[in-house]
């Protein structure tokens, strides 16, 4: 089991809470190329690593009030908004590639993309770039047909083989 | 309109619950009038005594009889319609929560009797029955305000928002005042700006309902306007479902204090408390109300109707992004409501955000919420 650090945690608690303010995550996600770029003691790429491990282990503790799946779904998302369009390394249930910013829309899309520069984040022309996606599909994007992922059918089963294998603790039933 | 994505989905919903409403509202005195309308020829008849009025009566009183039967057989019919679109619709949003990809169906035995108890009963647990609850239960307060309303709005006035940081200053222990008046002054703090005591319950509204800045009009803020050409609103300013103030000086004081006390016991100070917690330099910290002494009646805000799970709340987000666009493109306005953090609130507390620049620490922003952010550290520790 990939046991979450501290520094992931902080990570996590610093920056993508969206309840009063997007502007925190935005930054997150328009600071990510230039800390990557710039990590001379690898510890940014080390939050990345153990942010893919938790994808790929279900190993997040559910949000409140949420299923595991939700949670993984949202760290996926943000995956995509800090990381780019690269799936996580050994993410059992990557996201189909074609479906970010058209049938799957994030908070970075629904916050900082807008079809017209004066009300769009300063950032996003280059975080559109990164990820091959143009500002006005986006937009449209955001009131067109999106339908969250289904639980996969075999979902409670691969959760039950990590739990076992103890690469994710069973979450407490109240979540 | 934008077409049959998520947000219409959405607005499908509440407009569903809206309509059973209604229907339940409309057929209980539809009923109740076809009741007095049949007793009241049958009385009339009555007291003409004579046996053949008599006979009349009765008959009149026998053929009203069955027409309240039929309406509460047209009461459940109506709501098992309408229940099953809102399940479809729920499918194709964000289906289920356990091993079965579709949603459990549909159980319409509790749709005989009329109520919301009886009408959550038919969704199954989880996902279904608690996004229903959810719409359900803010739909008869949740109110929105149209687009030129918000436009029309009064700016605010630079020399209240620095009357109520004087005030926060007063109220904050004497050793803490010159700390706090730093922070509350710098070019990037917005706690005052948007959660002071002086933001008025309509700027919350409009801040929620139309990402409408409070401090909207003054020199520092989000320049947000609504294009005279074709309505769309232009605004960087991105509030989440909860729009939230302190409602005093004291109030928003309090939780300072709390701080600072903390950081002065803390083993090198404030700068170390936020050194030992950022992530590259910034930190968000959650204070919980019971060590903060924040209490029912200090905070207050509007938020987005039916956010009360991630999933809706993110639905709710994008109605209101779709509702920006431009005339004839646009979605209906949003609806929000009234709401005390403290009391509402799952977790209630105070988020604060520090972000280390050239001239140091700056504390960003500070704000009443109903519960704490993933993996948001708590501050807790005796008072």
């Amino acid at each position: 089991m990939i046991p979450r650090t501290n520094a992931f945690s902080r990570y996590v608690g610093t920056w993508f809470d969206t309840t009063d303010s997007a502007d925190m995550y935005i930054e997150a996600c328009e600071r990510a190329p230039k800390r990557l770029a710039e990590d001379a003691d690898g510890s940014f790429h080390a939050i990345r690593d153990e942010f893919a491990a938790h994808i790929r282990d279900s190993s997040n503790p559910p949000l409140r009030g949420s299923t595991q799946w939700a949670t993984d779904e949202w760290y996926r998302s943000i995956w995509y908004d800090v990381f780019g369009p690269e799936a996580p390394p050994g993410d059992p249930y990557p996201v189909p590639a074609e479906d970010w910013g058209s049938t799957r829309v994030t908070t970075y899309m629904i916050y900082a993309v807008n079809d017209e520069e004066e009300a769009m984040s300063d950032g996003a022309p280059e975080w559109l770039a990164a990820r091959g996606l143009a500002a006005k599909d986006v937009y449209d994007a955001i009131g067109n047909a999106t339908l969250r992922r289904p639980e996969p059918a075999d979902y409670a089963e691969h959760l039950r083989r990590l739990t076992e294998a103890g690469l994710r603790e069973e979450a407490s039933s109240d979540g | 309109m934008s077409g049959t994505g998520q947000s219409v989905l959405r607005q499908a919903v509440e407009q569903l619950l809206r309509a059973r409403a209604d229907a339940e509202r409309g057929l209980d005195e539809l009923a109740a009038r076809v009741a007095k309308a049949a007793v009241r020829p049958a009385e009339t008849a009555r007291a003409g005594r004579h046996p053949l009025a008599r006979r009349a009566a009765d008959e009149a009183a026998a053929l009203g009889r069955p027409v309240p039967d039929e309406l509460a057989a047209l009461s459940t019919a109506t709501r098992a319609a309408i229940a099953t679109e809102v399940h479809a619709l729920l499918d194709l949003l964000a289906v289920n929560h356990h091993q079965l990809p579709p949603l459990p169906p549909l159980n319409a035995g509790p749709l005989a009797a009329p109520g919301d108890r009886a009408f959550l009963a038919a969704f199954s647990e989880g996902f279904a029955r608690s996004y229903v609850a959810t719409v359900l239960g803010d739909l008869s307060e949740g109110r929105s305000t149209s687009k030129a309303e918000a436009a029309a709005h009064p700016a605010a006035q630079q020399a209240a928002i620095d009357a109520a940081r004087e005030r926060i200053v007063d109220a904050v222990a004497p050793e803490h005042r010159e700390q706090v008046r730093e922070w509350l002054s710098h070019p990037d703090c917005h706690a005052v700006e948007i959660h002071g005591p002086q933001v008025t319950d309509r700027d919350l509204e409009l801040r929620a309902g139309w990402t409408r800045p409070p401090d909207h009009g003054t020199d520092n803020a989000d320049k947000w306007r609504v294009r005279p050409d074709d309505q769309k609103v232009i605004s960087k300013h991105r509030p989440g479902a909860e729009a939230s103030r302190f409602n005093s000086p004291a109030a928003f004081a309090r939780s300072l204090d709390v701080l600072l006390s903390h950081a002065d016991q803390y083993p090198g100070g404030l700068e170390r408390l936020l050194a030992d917690h950022a992530d590259d330099g910034a930190v968000a910290f959650f204070l919980p109300a019971a060590v903060i002494d924040l209490r029912p009646g200090d905070a207050f805000g509007y938020r987005g109707a039916g956010t009360g799970t991630a999933e809706a709340a993110s639905d709710w987000v994008r109605v209101r992004a779709d509702a920006m666009r431009k005339e004839g493109e646009c979605a209906p306005p949003v609806r929000t409501l009234t709401y005390d953090p403290v009391t509402d609130g799952a977790d209630p507390g105070v988020r604060v955000v520090f972000k280390e620049g050239a001239d140091g620490w700056v504390m960003t922003t500070y704000y009443p919420s109903t519960a704490p952010g993933p993996d948001n550290v708590r501050l807790e520790y005796p008072t």
